[in-house]
Parts: structure tokens; C-alpha cells; sequence
């Protein structure tokens, strides 16, 4: 803590995307204030919220996107998706038409953000389960079709949020790990701290030496 | 009033209600609508086609207004009342429809107009479609991008140190992720809300309503003066961040400080919203248009296949503009650079022309922002010409059936007595707005050009002190002589001369003007040149959308927000003497430097 706001080694961005009233706000307060908010205002345009969270001994600071779900938002939330690392696609498991608008989320984020970025599919209000539209299987099947990671949650109970907020992070450090996320590539999402330095400079490669490319 | 709204307390609370329906009552009145028919139609509690859906979208943000008092949280009669309010609006304006954050205007309305939901909805009619532009809620809220692109640029002349600081934040997050920009322009997240709100859900709502007060009595302006005005406050706590990181971090807890009344007092806030130079901002207008048709929303960006690294962003296209903002350096508006400098600037570029202004300096000494104007006018050069092309073609064709389903809209009435209304609007307005399509959306450089036209001398001088591509000739004066009968043929021939593909748009244009009647034709060219004309297009095209004449796609076209609409003599309901009394009140409590004891 001595180190304060910088007490962290990477930050890494995330968006929450989905229909509106799906809980992608609510996933977000969960998380980062472990509280369930009923009443939770809906988002206007885009909020965000952080975590520092812990992978591998590493501290991260998770800088969380939260959009606006009504469909006239996208253009004006389209400019966030850029240089997302992690993207929590969000849809309400007692509605089908929030499942059925997937594709088209899915589409909006293979399209802006880089192909490396994890995509973690949320079905949302798992609590619901007596109201469910949409049956555990089939979005499992969808989600491996697609590549994307899946979990079924409830912002409500807190069931899974942690889970899928960092299962994403673990994925994003293991893609750092092995190599195949590269951080000098525009758009990676994700910012190297040297934990002594004044501010975030982006990681040259995990073992680079030269951690600041600013001091010029 | 509008002088009281700058008073220290501003207009006391229980004027206000009068103050938003007077100014609600004369937009109404403009429009010639039956209200109460309107009224019955808007309330009506049987369901319509459309009101499922819409139902289904209000009702899940109801809950979740979740600001000022009036938050229908645990009051089923309130969150009933809001709904009522909030379909009413929908079905008034199909268009626009429902917005997020509509729930936090209208909780607001309702409360200034103690719960009387027609009123709470004139004011919705009122604020959402006469004193906000056009598109700020709908069509991709293209409006609010371009005000949220206007403001940047607000905020570099009038706040450069904290924009620049900013904009190295946002560059500095470029450089370490390899030169692509990916983060956005860090106002914007927070301008977005402000705007889209008015500021409900960040300011303490006394405050909030004094910023609307202004709002309604000036225009939608003021939400940039506001919004300028915080920046303004918050700067000090900002310059010392390092990291775009570090400032949405930082935001959080500022952003909860401002909405606890402990960063803004409503008496500073008001006095800085008005201290920004003159009202309305010379180059606002010019600002909004240009963005209007710069800005390539995003959508682009999703259509296109992983067009991500090349493809440019509105937000990137500032960065274009950065170059010739520091050229300006300081807000030109109040203190305009000499026109020395800005040539010793272009000179290298363009010789010859910059001659050409310094043989008449006076044009920069009569326009208050050459810099700007120039800036504008050198963008609207670099409109893609094809894409206007096919704009034209797809508003020609428009035009064509609008034209048909107006004659049997109109042969039609004659039969039916019933429809008697509808064709009187249709008959009186008609012509307009006709024209007003013909100078739509596509032909928005041509009308550009046509007001360049109309105020020829400085423009043309501008022009030619920036490097110029496309265009050769500026001796518009000259040639306007020449041919002082169809100034606008010839202003578009001289345009001509620049660009052969520009020609053959502006070409065919030409032809489908003359195509219409030469009392149509005169009409067009007069509502070029004047800024109200357009006004009254807008708004007669808007009637003609609610008959279903055409599709709401020709709404493009820019409101000119009202300038003329709303001064002191629009409030009707309130007598001379009480504002006077009011105003004398207000006025003493300021010279006293006392708070008021306004009860709220």
C-alpha cells in the first residue's frame, strides 16, 4: 500500500457490454463494491470502475467500461471498445432477446478490439433460475463456437461475478505469459506499471529491461 | 427573466414553473397544435402498436431514475406518473422516441411543475425538441457527438492549459500502447452524461435547475458554457495528474464532490457560464455545422471488417485539427490574434493569397474569429464529395415521393372535413419544406457556401490566407457583381471552376431546384441566407413528419437554436410588474451580496 495508487503492475481494461437491463451495471457494482444495488441508475452513455485485483502473485488494476445497453448508445460507446484486454458480454437469462442480441454484440467486439482481447460471455440473473429463457446448454454451445468463455452469474447474489471478472484477468496474464498477447501492439488493452515509477509505461515484452519507452 | 436567471438565487422558485410553461406555451403556440387533442392522444391510456416495447424500456429504467427527490423509488404513484409522462413523450415525438435519461429529465420536470403531468410534458416537448438540437437523443445521438467534439474545442480556447494537459494524457496512453489512439478523449465519458442529462445527475439539483433556468431562457449553449465552467472549477485538481488512468480515478471522487454541492456554488456557476464572452458565441453555429459533417459516427467502424487500425474515428480527427487549434493558442473569441500573425503563419504555405488579405485587413478587423472561420472553411473543402453525391441523389428521390404523397395528402383533405387541419398546414407550409430538403442535409456545403456567398468579402479573404487544394478562384465580390440577380448560381459556378466532380453534384442540384416553381426557388435562396428561415423549416418538416408526410431520415438539418424564440417578452403568464418586482428583489438581495431566501 506504501506505494498508494500505484501499487499495481499492469492495468487492464475492460468493457461490459449487452442489452439494456441485463445487469451490466449491477455485475460492476458487485465487483468492485461487493454489494448487490437494487435500485442500481442505469448508465448514461459509459461509467467505469476499477479493482485491483490479484493473478499470480501480480497486482492488477482492472479499469472497467460499463456502456449504455440502449441501442442508439452504441455509437457514442463503440470509441471505448478500443484497446479493451477483456470484453464481459452481458445477457439476462430470463430473456431469450438479450441472448439473441449476442451476435451482433459479439460482432461489434471482434470488430473494435483486437484479436487477442478475451471475450467472457455473462448470462446474468442466474438467481432467476424459475424464470430462465434460456437453457444453460445452449449458451455453453455458443460460447464454445465462438471461442469465448462462459459463466452463468448472478449480480443479485454475487454468484460467479468474481469468477468471470477474474477468470478474464487470468486469461489476459496467461496470453501475456506464453506470449501471444503482445504488449507493444497497439490497442493490447493492457499497461505495464513499474510499481516504482511515476506513472504507467507500457511492458516491452515481459523481461524488457527498458520499462519506460517515454523518457526521451 | 432572462436577466434574473444570472442573478445571485436566480428566478425564485415559484416563478420558475411559470417561466418553463410560458416559454413551453409559446413553442406550442408556434407549432398551432390543438393541446388538448394532442394531450388526449399523448395520455391516451389504450395502447398503441408501438408502446409495448417502449413500455417495456421505460419501465425497466424507472426504478432506476434514481436522482432528486423525485426518484419513484419506493412510490408506485410517482413511477406510474413518470412512466404516463414518458410514453406521452414517446408517442408525441415517435422519432426520438425514448431515451435513457429521460427518466432523469422528466423526474425533474414533474417536480418543477408539482406533478402536473400535460405540463411536465409540454416542457419535455419543449426542452428535448425546440431547445436542444436536433438528433441529441436519436439517430445515434449524432448531435450530442457533435457538441461533445464542439465542446473539446470550446475547452481548448477557453481552458487551453487543461486541455492541453488532457490531451497529453490521452496522448501520452497512445504512445505506450504503440501510436494508435485507443483511448478516447478523456472529457468525453463525463461530457456525454452531463449533457445528456443537463447536468441533472451531477449537480445538486438547486444547482441543476438554475443551469436550466438558463437553458431554457438562452438555449442549448449554455450546456457547453456549462460544462466549460466546470472544467473550469475542476482544473486545479487535474493539472497535476500523470496518467489518463489516474484521472478517471480521480473523476470518481470529484464527480461525487460536484453532484454534493462541494465543488460548485450555483451563484459561480451561473456568473462563470456567463462570463465566457458574448452569448451566443460567435462561432458556435460554425462549430456545430462543421462537426456535424466531419463526424463519421462510429458505426462506420462496425460495418467495416476490422477496418480498427486505419480507420478513423471522429475523436481521431481532432488530432488534425490540434495543429491549427495551437496555431490559435489562446480563446480567439475574446482577444482575435492579428491577422499579421496568422499570415506570417500561412505564408510559406500560400504566398500569393496571403497578399491577397493583407490588401484588405479590414475583413479580419469585422470578423471577431478569422482564425476560426478560416479553420471551417478549409474542413468543409475536404467533404467527401461522392458521399454528398449520393446523399443528393437519395434526397432527390425523397423529394420526388414526398411531392407525390403530398398531392393526394392534399386532394385528399379536400374530400375529408376532418382532415381540414392537417391541410392547411399542409397547404400554407408546404413550399418550405420542400425547400428545406432541397437545402438539407446533402446540400449542407452548398449552403455553406451560399451564406459564403452572402458574406462574401470575409470569406473569401480567409480562404485565401490558407493553403487551398481545390480551390483556385476567391474573387468571389468581383463576379458576385456581375450577376447580382442569381447569387447563388453564381456563387456555385465559381465553386465550379475548383473541382469538376463537386461541379456535376452541384450541377444536378441546381437542375432539381429550377425544376420547382420560381416562388419556391426565391424561397430556398432567402432561407439560405437566413439563419432563422431554417428554423421554421425545421419545424414545419417536423409537422410534416407527425402528418406522415415523410420520413423523419430529411431531419438532418441543424437547428438554429432559436435564438430569436425566447427573450422577456415570450413569458406571458407573468406580469411586467412581477418580474419587476422579482427583478428588484433579486437585484437588491445581489447588492446586498445576501443569499435570498428563496423558499424551494
Amino acid at each position: 500500500m506504501a506505494a498508494g495508487p500505484y501499487n499495481y503492475s499492469y492495468i487492464f481494461k475492460y468493457i461490459i457490454i449487452g442489452d439494456m437491463g441485463v445487469g451490466k451495471s449491477c455485475l460492476l457494482h458487485q465487483f468492485t463494491e461487493k454489494k448487490f444495488m437494487a435500485d442500481c441508475p442505469h448508465t448514461i452513455g459509459v461509467e467505469f470502475g476499477t479493482r485491483i485485483i490479484e493473478v499470480a502473485g501480480q497486482k492488477i488494476k482492472l479499469q472497467i467500461w460499463d456502456t449504455a445497453g440502449q441501442e442508439r448508445f452504441r455509437a457514442v460507446t463503440r470509441s471505448y471498445y478500443r484497446g479493451a484486454a477483456g470484453a464481459l458480454m452481458v445477457y439476462d437469462i430470463t430473456r431469450r432477446t438479450t441472448y439473441n442480441h449476442l451476435s451482433s454484440w459479439l460482432t461489434d467486439a471482434r470488430n473494435l478490439t483486437n484479436p487477442n482481447t478475451v471475450i467472457f460471455l455473462i448470462g446474468n440473473k442466474s438467481d432467476l433460475d424459475a424464470q430462465r429463457d434460456v437453457t444453460y446448454d445452449e449458451a455453453k454451445q455458443f460460447a464454445e463456437e465462438n471461442g469465448l468463455m462462459f459463466l452463468e452469474c448472478s449480480a443479485k447474489t454475487g454468484e460467479n461475478v468474481e469468477d468471470a471478472f477474474l477468470d478474464t484477468a487470468k486469461k489476459i496474464y496467461k496470453n501475456i505469459q506464453d506470449g501471444s498477447l503482445d504488449l507493444n501492439a497497439a490497442e493490447s488493452g493492457v499497461q505495464h506499471k513499474p510499481s516504482n515509477g511515476p506513472r504507467g509505461a507500457n511492458l516491452g515484452g515481459e523481461s524488457s529491461g527498458n520499462k519506460d519507452p517515454c523518457s526521451c | 427573466m432572462r436577466g434574473v436567471c444570472r442573478l445571485p438565487c436566480g428566478i425564485p422558485a415559484e416563478f420558475r414553473k411559470k417561466v418553463w410553461l410560458a416559454l413551453a406555451d409559446k413553442h406550442l403556440a408556434e407549432l398551432k397544435l390543438d393541446w388538448d387533442k394532442t394531450k388526449k392522444f399523448a395520455f391516451n391510456e389504450r395502447s398503441n402498436p408501438d408502446d409495448n416495447k417502449l413500455g417495456v424500456q421505460i419501465v425497466k429504467d424507472l426504478h432506476r431514475t434514481g436522482c432528486s427527490g423525485f426518484s419513484g423509488q419506493d412510490n408506485d404513484h410517482e413511477r406510474a406518473m413518470l412512466k404516463r409522462v414518458l410514453l406521452a413523450y414517446a408517442r408525441w415525438n415517435k422519432r426520438v422516441g425514448y431515451c435513457q435519461g429521460f427518466n432523469v429529465l422528466a423526474a425533474l420536470i414533474l417536480e418543477v411543475v408539482e406533478r402536473k403531468e400535460d405540463d411536465a410534458l409540454k416542457i419535455m416537448i419543449y426542452v428535448i425538441d425546440a431547445v436542444l438540437p436536433e438528433s441529441y437523443f436519436d439517430n445515434n445521438l449524432r448531435a450530442l457527438s457533435v457538441d461533445m467534439a464542439v465542446f473539446r474545442d470550446l475547452i481548448r480556447m477557453q481552458l487551453p492549459q487543461l486541455s492541453k494537459h488532457l490531451d497529453t494524457l490521452q496522448a501520452r496512453a497512445r504512445d505506450e500502447s504503440g501510436g494508435t489512439v485507443y483511448e478516447p478523449p478523456l472529457t468525453n465519458v463525463f461530457t456525454m452524461q452531463w449533457f445528456l442529462t443537463m447536468f441533472a445527475t451531477c449537480l445538486p439539483k438547486e444547482t441543476a435547475l438554475r443551469v436550466w433556468d438558463c437553458i431554457v431562457l438562452y438555449g442549448s449553449e449554455i450546456l457547453l458554457r456549462t460544462g466549460t465552467a466546470l472544467w473550469g472549477k475542476l482544473q486545479n485538481r487535474i493539472l497535476g495528474i500523470q496518467s489518463a488512468d489516474e484521472f478517471y480515478t480521480a473523476m470518481g471522487s470529484i464527480t461525487t464532490d460536484t453532484l454534493n454541492g462541494l465543488i460548485v456554488d450555483a451563484d459561480d456557476l451561473v456568473k462563470a457560464i456567463f462570463d465566457q464572452g458574448p452569448l451566443p458565441l460567435p462561432q458556435l453555429g460554425e462549430l456545430r455545422e462543421k462537426y456535424t459533417f466531419n463526424i463519421t459516427p462510429f458505426t462506420a467502424l462496425a460495418t467495416g471488417k476490422k477496418k480498427g487500425k486505419n480507420a478513423r474515428h471522429s475523436d481521431d480527427e481532432e488530432i488534425d485539427e490540434e495543429d491549427i487549434a495551437e496555431q490559435i493558442g489562446c480563446f480567439s473569441g475574446m482577444f482575435p490574434v492579428s491577422h499579421g500573425q496568422v499570415l506570417a503563419k500561412h505564408r510559406p504555405l500560400n504566398d500569393a493569397q496571403a497578399d491577397v488579405s493583407k490588401a484588405s485587413p479590414g475583413a479580419f478587423a469585422v470578423e471577431k474569429l478569422p482564425q476560426h472561420q478560416a479553420n471551417i472553411v478549409m474542413e468543409r473543402t475536404t467533404l467527401d464529395v461522392t458521399l454528398l453525391q449520393k446523399q443528393y441523389k437519395k434526397f432527390a428521390e425523397r423529394q420526388k415521393q414526398a411531392n407525390v404523397i403530398m398531392m393526394e395528402a392534399a386532394s385528399a383533405s379536400l374530400a375529408s372535413k376532418g382532415r381540414t387541419k392537417a391541410q392547411k398546414v399542409l397547404n400554407v407550409e408546404s413550399p418550405i419544406a420542400m425547400n428545406h430538403l432541397l437545402i438539407g442535409h446533402k446540400s449542407s456545403a452548398i449552403r455553406n457556401k451560399n451564406k459564403a456567398v452572402a458574406i462574401a468579402p470575409k470569406i473569401a479573404e480567409f480562404k485565401s490566407t490558407l493553403p487551398q487544394p481545390k480551390r483556385r478562384n476567391s474573387s468571389s465580390t468581383s463576379e458576385k457583381s456581375k450577376n447580382p440577380n442569381s447569387p447563388t448560381k453564381v456563387e456555385i459556378s465559381r465553386q465550379n471552376s475548383a473541382d469538376p466532380e463537386e461541379y456535376v453534384t452541384k450541377l444536378t442540384y441546381e437542375t432539381a431546384k429550377k425544376s420547382h416553381t420560381s416562388a419556391d426557388n426565391s424561397k430556398s435562396q432567402k432561407s439560405n441566407f437566413s439563419p432563422f428561415q431554417s428554423k421554421i423549416n425545421n419545424r414545419v418538416a417536423k409537422n410534416g413528419i407527425k402528418l406522415g408526410l415523410y420520413s423523419p431520415d430529411f431531419m438532418y438539418v441543424i437547428d438554429d437554436h432559436h435564438k430569436d424564440v425566447q427573450n422577456g417578452d415570450g413569458v406571458k403568464n407573468i406580469t411586467r410588474a412581477q418580474i419587476n418586482a422579482c427583478l428588484n428583489r433579486q437585484y437588491q438581495a445581489g447588492l446586498k451580496g445576501q443569499k435570498c431566501a428563496s423558499p424551494i
